[in-house]
């Protein structure tokens, strides 16, 4: 059933997302792509969304997935799946062992966990640059390559814009989703392939 | 923690007080857990005075390393700190519905325009913009973990396995946190007797320039996203 189904996956998401939302995209990445709820350009543009829409990232991913492969009670599902591991945990944490996250082995664990995540975020960097901007979809099959320059061209832009700080804090995201809101438009409408 | 002299008027006022109080922050934080960081010292530390600011500093070292988004974390911890159990439920479910209606509302609108072509490239843009966005999401995990030869063969094998196989994440992290108990159980077993380094009295007077209470952590990433230093001047 889709709305078990949805709750469930989104269960497990919120069960084994440590280090806050960014580290929910590489498995929102597979579970959900994998599971063809949505493609990976339409989850693209819902982190876009996302970061300029208030809430938590958590909330918002659920909810939308939810909404677009079940409708609103879908959405209501896959969003109670995500908030109940965090009511349960942090209930039994404040309950039964006030002094758990004192001990410095949960930290220590939390530390490999938030080094495997590194590495889940880097895989999901290069895939995503590979499959939007050099259209492979898999790895195995570079040779069939076709590279969308003007998207190359855009990300260096964006890569040096990001880097780039005001009042000694990161570019905001919400800028930068803005710019390459802009420029994209520019840029696609009007430069002929 | 519950105060078990409040009257039941008491209780329901401050459940509706609870409620409304984490509706106002769901609506206003972009950008996840830390930007809701400082919304929540601003109504709840400042204007209500439920908690301390050393409290929510302790809060949020727990919610960000504990599992689950953190936001939510924090708010069901605030929650339950004020009214128990159900004060968890009731701000969980605060901070939840305004994220929910909005992208309810966005999901229509999406549904309408998406078929536009200027909409579409729109989002060509914005979808190279977003990649550059998880880059620094990797940055900013990259600094967040102590660098051990064990922790980089973890990140080297979580990036291996995630993009030449189709092994659920889920069941990596799952793999990670089962090998990662039984290192440091092993590690913890032998070093028993050795000084550590995090969270021990020591380090956390070296860190925060006073003495330890008996319910305050030391938290690495909220000291590398600047919110210790808010503290230290405080106590100055």
């Amino acid at each position: 059933m889709i709305y078990l189904n949805l709750f469930w996956t989104f269960f497990k998401i919120g069960l084994f997302t440590i280090g806050g939302g960014q580290a929910m995209i590489p498995m929102i990445m597979k579970e959900v792509v994998a599971k063809n709820w949505l493609t990976e350009n339409e989850l693209l543009d819902f982190i876009a969304i996302s970061e300029s829409t208030p809430g938590a990232f958590a909330i918002n991913i659920s909810t939308y997935a939810g909404i677009e492969v079940a409708g609103i009670w879908g959405s209501v599902c896959a969003t109670l799946g995500i908030i109940l591991p965090s009511i349960i945990i942090i209930s039994l944490i404040s309950i039964l062992f006030s002094n758990y996250m004192k001990k410095k082995a949960v930290n220590d664990v939390f530390n490999y966990v938030r080094s495997v995540v590194t590495g889940l975020l880097l895989a999901v960097f290069i895939s995503l640059l590979l499959s939007v901007i050099f259209n492979i979809t898999n790895i195995y099959d570079i040779s069939a390559a076709s590279v969308d320059y003007i998207g190359l061209g855009l990300f260096i832009v964006f890569m040096g814009l990001s880097f780039i700080k005001i009042k000694k804090k990161k570019f905001p995201p919400i800028l930068l989703i803005l710019a390459s809101a802009v420029v994209g438009l520019i840029c696609y409408q009007f430069i002929p392939l | 923690m519950l105060d078990t002299k409040k009257s039941a008027k008491e209780i329901i006022k401050d459940a509706i007080n609870l409620f409304f109080l984490f509706f106002k922050i769901g609506l206003f934080t972009f950008g996840g857990g830390y930007a809701m960081l400082s919304l929540i010292e601003n109504e709840i530390v400042d204007k209500k005075g439920w908690i301390t600011k050393a409290e929510l500093v302790n809060i949020f070292a727990i919610a960000e390393s504990t599992p689950g988004p953190i936001a939510i974390n924090t708010a069901t911890f605030v929650g339950i700190k004020r009214l128990g159990i159900i004060g968890g439920i009731i701000a969980t479910i605060g901070v939840t519905i305004p994220s929910f209606a909005i992208i309810v509302g966005v999901s229509y609108i999406i549904n309408l325009v998406k078929d536009n072509t200027i909409v579409q490239n729109i989002f060509k843009g914005i979808r190279i913009g977003v990649i550059v966005l998880i880059f620094r999401a990797f940055i900013t995990f990259y600094k967040s973990f102590k660098k051990n030869l064990f922790s980089i063969a973890l990140l080297i094998a979580g990036f291996l396995l995630v993009f030449l196989t189709n092994i659920s994440v889920i069941y990596i992290i799952l793999g990670t946190l089962i090998i990662a108990s039984i290192l440091v159980a092993i590690i913890t077993y032998r070093d028993n007797h050795k000084f550590h380094m995090l969270n021990t009295p020591e380090y956390y007077s070296e860190a925060y320039g006073k003495v330890q209470e008996n319910d305050e952590y030391y938290s690495p990433l909220a000291e590398k996203k600047g919110l210790i230093k808010i503290h230290k001047e405080d106590e100055r």
